[in-house]
């Protein structure tokens, strides 16, 4: 309960005055037409905007104020605090009960409906952070499964292992263990780009530099499907971008679209410059099962990972879709060709091209 | 028993099916491999000539439920089924091994843990039935004769003890959930009554020497159920 025996704080006395000074004004424009018991409900208003815009104490102190102000300014004899007839005294007096009783409920509700939403706003924190902790552990775990399996195994039946089994089992290691350090790397680009510390720092690079840097890091994760790169190398103008967290952007689709697809499938790239070479167009188109279109843009939303699947850590395409935007790009899920699997598009904008000079810093 | 065991693995982990086909195989296993409930199910029923003998469960399919999996596959066959699944899921195990899968092993898991589950599960052939005697170190389990010895001296159980030991004992190595004990110990009524239990399996515990702050021999698995020890083999030769 807020106390009622306290100073006004600045917004409440600024916000009584204000709505006084224009219950004043309204109605010394309407005292000529409008009798003295209805001239007093304007000041109530003033009550009530109190009430709703700043507190139940606000409101308690404009009734005061209006009951003073009213009594001063339009109760026979004016401008004097003095009331000559019976029925303006019993309007008066009505006026400071209603206008207590009504600033008081209104103050409470008010407070009560502040209350409501801190812990709507809690409780809404709290879902975030378990879904948080539960994908984090998931994601973190997935990887350690594989690779304390691996271990073990080569530990435990070592004489029983063929060298290409041993081979095998290490690079299970090895590619798991990468696609650890992916997933933390995801973690923490999360975790700036949330707070909005990403710093980016523009340089002139390829695509293709960076689409073969991609490939290279998930050259486990690529396994088993073919990736087509359907432009001839070299024919691209350069992109002024952070080249890692671009980098990081096409891991993560690159990711996202290896993972749902079919066993042997096919992952075709495009990049294109649009018609009036102001964007580049790249485009990632997956035969998996594809992306209802009312999903289409919630899966970029942080921990989405479609129907409770145990996909992935639903950060990927969150991610994705924050270093893009935060070059000025974005990134759409499409159907793909003939309804089948799904078009990834990131747009992001070119700029003509400028022979570095110095460093290529831009905050 | 020369014949080669057939296990299914059924994980949409390509990673985990990998190390699994390796080190099962290493083991003289035959390993099929499942990375969807729809596979794993379309495998179980369809594989007539060439039985599946084990399958490897993980509840996170992306297809369907694991749950779903496991009553579509016993609804066409008893086939051993142990589950795989991450820690933190007790209830979702529960329903499985009340729902009649076989036993589980908790993501991560180091490949020795699974390897001593399937040959548990592998090792008794159904027909062998209540009457085999369970052996473990100085412990003697009779069933057919009710009798229970420690080093040759017998041990007086109540009833309900020597019920609770011997459900244990006929699934020795794998463990059995509080509602599994219950009900055919005390009956269904009591299915939630655990202090029942907890009450008979520490007085096990003391009858039959197992140490109470480390239970090497009755294994509480917290919020699933118990596990008493695989048994002392004469002859180790799994597969």
């Amino acid at each position: 309960m807020p106390s009622w025996y306290r100073l006004p704080r600045r917004r409440e006395l600024g916000c009584v005055l204000m709505a006084n000074l224009l219950a004043l004004i309204a109605s010394a424009g309407l005292q000529a037409w409008l009798a003295l018991a209805n001239l007093s409900l304007v000041f109530l208003s003033a009550v009530l905007a109190c009430a709703i815009l700043a507190s139940g104490y606000a409101a308690v102190l404009s009734a005061l104020v209006g009951f003073v102000t009213f009594n001063f300014f339009f109760t026979e004899p004016r401008y004097s605090l003095l009331v000559a007839e019976r029925e303006q005294l019993l309007t008066l007096c009505f006026f400071l009960l209603v206008a207590l009783v009504v600033g008081r409920v209104a103050g409470e509700s008010r407070r009560r409906m502040q209350a409501l939403g801190a812990a709507r706003l809690a409780e809404e924190r709290e879902r975030l952070r378990s879904a948080l902790l539960a994908s984090v552990s998931h994601d973190l775990r997935t990887p350690l499964a594989s690779i304390i399996g691996a271990a073990s195994s080569l530990r435990a039946l070592d004489a029983q292992l063929s060298p290409v089994d041993r081979r095998e089992l290490l690079d299970g290691v090895l590619g798991e263990s990468q696609r650890l350090d992916r997933y933390i790397q995801n973690l923490l680009d999360m975790t700036r780009l949330g707070h909005g510390e990403l710093k980016i720092e523009r340089d002139w690079v390829s695509l293709d530099d960076m689409v073969a840097s991609a490939r290279r890091r998930l050259a486990s994760a690529l396994e088993g499907v073919t990736l087509l790169q359907r432009w001839p190398a070299g024919s691209l103008p350069l992109l002024y971008v952070h080249p890692a967290l671009i980098e990081q952007a096409l891991v993560n689709v690159l990711e996202n679209a290896a993972r749902f697809s079919p066993p042997g499938g096919t992952l075709e790239m495009s990049a294109a410059t649009d018609e009036t070479a102001s964007h580049m167009i790249i485009a990632l188109t997956d035969q998996g099962p594809g992306i209802a279109p009312a999903m289409r843009e919630k899966v970029f939303e942080m921990f989405y990972t479609g129907d409770g699947s145990p996909h992935g850590s639903g950060l990927g395409l969150a991610i994705c879709k924050g270093m893009v935007g935060a070059h000025g790009g974005e990134v759409v899920a499409e159907a793909g060709p003939e309804g089948r699997g799904t078009t990834m598009v990131i747009r992001l904008p070119l700029r003509p091209y400028t022979a570095p000079s110095g460093a290529g810093y831009d905050a | 028993m020369n014949e080669t065991f057939r296990v299914l693995v059924v994980d949409d982990e390509r990673a985990i099916r990998q190390f699994l086909r390796i080190s099962l195989g290493s083991q003289g296993f035959a390993v099929s491999e499942a990375a969807t409930g729809a596979q794993a199910i379309e495998t179980v029923l369809a594989s007539a000539g060439e039985p599946i003998d084990l399958v490897l469960l993980d509840l996170g399919l992306p297809d369907m439920e694991g749950q779903a999996v496991l009553a579509a596959i016993r609804r066409a066959s008893d086939v051993p089924v142990i589950i795989v699944s991450v820690r933190g899921h007790e209830a979702e195990k529960v329903q499985a091994l009340d729902a009649g899968a076989n036993d589980y092993v908790t993501k991560p898991f180091g490949i020795e843990e699974l390897l001593a589950r399937v040959r548990a599960l592998l090792r008794r052939p159904a027909l062998a039935g209540h009457a085999r005697p369970y052996r473990y170190g100085a412990l003697c389990i009779e069933p057919a004769a009710r009798r229970v010895t420690l080093a040759g001296r017998p041990v007086h159980l109540t009833p309900k003890e020597f019920a609770v030991l011997a459900l244990l004992a006929h699934q020795a190595g794998r463990v059995v959930t509080q509602t599994q004990l219950l009900r055919h110990v005390w009956g269904a009524s009591h299915r939630n009554d655990t202090h029942y239990l907890r009450i008979v399996v520490s007085r096990l515990r003391q009858k039959l020497g197992d140490d109470p702050h480390t239970p090497h021999l009755l294994q509480t698995e917290p919020g699933i159920g118990y596990r008493l020890h695989g048994e002392t083999e004469p002859q180790e030769t799994l597969p």
